[in-house]
């Protein structure tokens, strides 16, 4: 387990029961570590969906010179997902919880590790920053899921049952 | 013998028409309700007309207007004087005129009222926004926006232009509502983008066609007192739409 991974292990133990899913991703969408502890909910879709929404906060931020994006919060009538930037904008960190979480201890342990996650990113994993992939323009639409083929989403978020 | 009916089925003016094509002397006697008009044909024209204590050419003009009613004819009564003078295609035509005139003035009444009714909802939806401008801390602006992005009302406390931001926020909103929908995250309640300088909230009313947005100082703003006073004034919104 490498170190990105157990933070993100330790972050899911602070969370307990209401931990749904978390990922820290790059830009692209592609996710470098996390996963998901539901079966029915892809981490993977969860990070490439919020990579787009997280690049048109930026530009929306932009153009009604609010400054810089932090978070984007979400809630939904089953959970709360929450997306953060680290860093340089090379990375986001989106954390999916149940909504009988409660919202003020979820963003303040998402403020306490944000720092080690930050610090936990190996060096080797240069990503563009939002900035840079801003340069491109965005394409807000997301085409519809094809069906996929049925897979085991077991990660190493999922409590082992013996 | 003569002929009865309904004006549902055949209409004054085609009455009219067919009597004024027989040279007989007729008596036309139409009920509507409390109202009783009586009409006289003689030598295939219209002659005598009487309503209500009226005679002549306006009873006519008045029973063309009658879509409901009662008929009866009765062949071989003359008529007890001569009050009506125009042809009787003439008079058809200008009673045609005067209804189509009515016709215009009443749709020209109903836009009025109507455009009166949207003053007074637009007017409601300021006073909403104004007095949500008073319960939030850190107050920037507020908007009810149409998932087009267009405004339906606005209040702003600094030089903030409500159009451009609402137009920008109904694109992030949209593609956060279909991202939800497409992760089976359940139905999306409100979104909160966390800026340097704000806190923007975006809440859809029932029926996701509108959502009521606000923006606070962020370093002023208060998250809880937020996220409270965007559920109680997306309701009160909510309860001021027309149904």
């Amino acid at each position: 387990m490498t170190k990105l991974e157990q933070v993100l292990q330790q972050f899911k133990s602070e969370m307990g029961a209401d931990f749904v899913s978390t990922d820290v991703v790059g830009m692209d969408g592609i996710s470098i570590a996390g996963g998901s502890a539901d079966p029915n909910f892809s981490a993977s879709d969860a990070a490439a969906r919020f990579a787009e929404i997280m690049k048109l906060a930026v530009k929306v931020s932009n153009k009604i010179d609010s400054g810089k994006v932090d978070d984007n919060l979400v809630t939904t009538t089953k959970d709360y997902i929450i997306s953060r930037f680290l860093g340089d904008g090379s990375f986001y960190w989106v954390v999916v919880a149940s909504n009988n979480a409660t919202l003020g201890t979820m963003r303040m342990l998402m403020n306490e590790f944000a720092p080690q996650i930050l610090a936990a990113i190996p060096q080797v994993a240069t990503a563009p920053t939002v900035e840079q992939v801003l340069e491109k323009p965005i394409d807000a639409k997301i085409e519809p899921e094809k069906v996929k083929p049925a897979r085991d989403r077991a990660s190493f978020w999922a409590d082992k049952k013996n | 013998m003569g002929i009865n009916g309904n004006l549902k089925d055949i209409s004054f003016a085609d009455l009219v028409q067919m009597h004024c094509m027989d040279p007989r002397s007729s008596r036309m006697t139409l009920t509507n309700g409390e109202l009783r008009g009586v009409t006289y044909f003689a030598n295939g024209q219209l002659v005598h007309a009487a309503m209500a204590g009226k005679t002549g050419e306006e009873v006519v003009f008045e029973l063309l207007g009658w879509t409901n009613g009662e008929f009866e004819v009765d062949n071989d009564i003359a008529a007890p004087q001569r009050t009506i003078n125009r042809m009787w295609s003439g008079l058809l035509l200008e009673g045609a005129k005067r209804l189509d005139e009515q016709e215009k003035q009443r749709k020209k009444n109903e836009k009025v009222n109507g455009e009166s009714e949207d003053n007074k909802m637009s007017q409601k939806f300021d006073e909403i926004l104004t007095s949500l401008s008073g319960e939030v801390s850190g107050y920037i602006a507020s908007a009810l926006v149409g998932i087009d992005g267009l405004n339906i009302a606005s209040h702003t406390m600094g030089t903030v232009d409500p159009e451009v931001v609402s137009a920008q926020i109904t694109t992030l909103f949209r593609l956060v509502d279909t991202s939800v929908e497409k992760l089976g995250a359940g139905i999306l309640e409100d979104n909160l983008l966390s800026t340097e300088k704000a806190y923007i909230i975006k809440r859809f009313l029932p029926g996701k066609e509108y959502f009521l947005a606000i923006a606070v100082n962020r370093r002023e703003g208060n998250l809880g007192n937020l996220r409270m006073m965007s559920k109680m004034y997306t309701d009160q919104l909510s309860k001021a739409m027309p149904h």
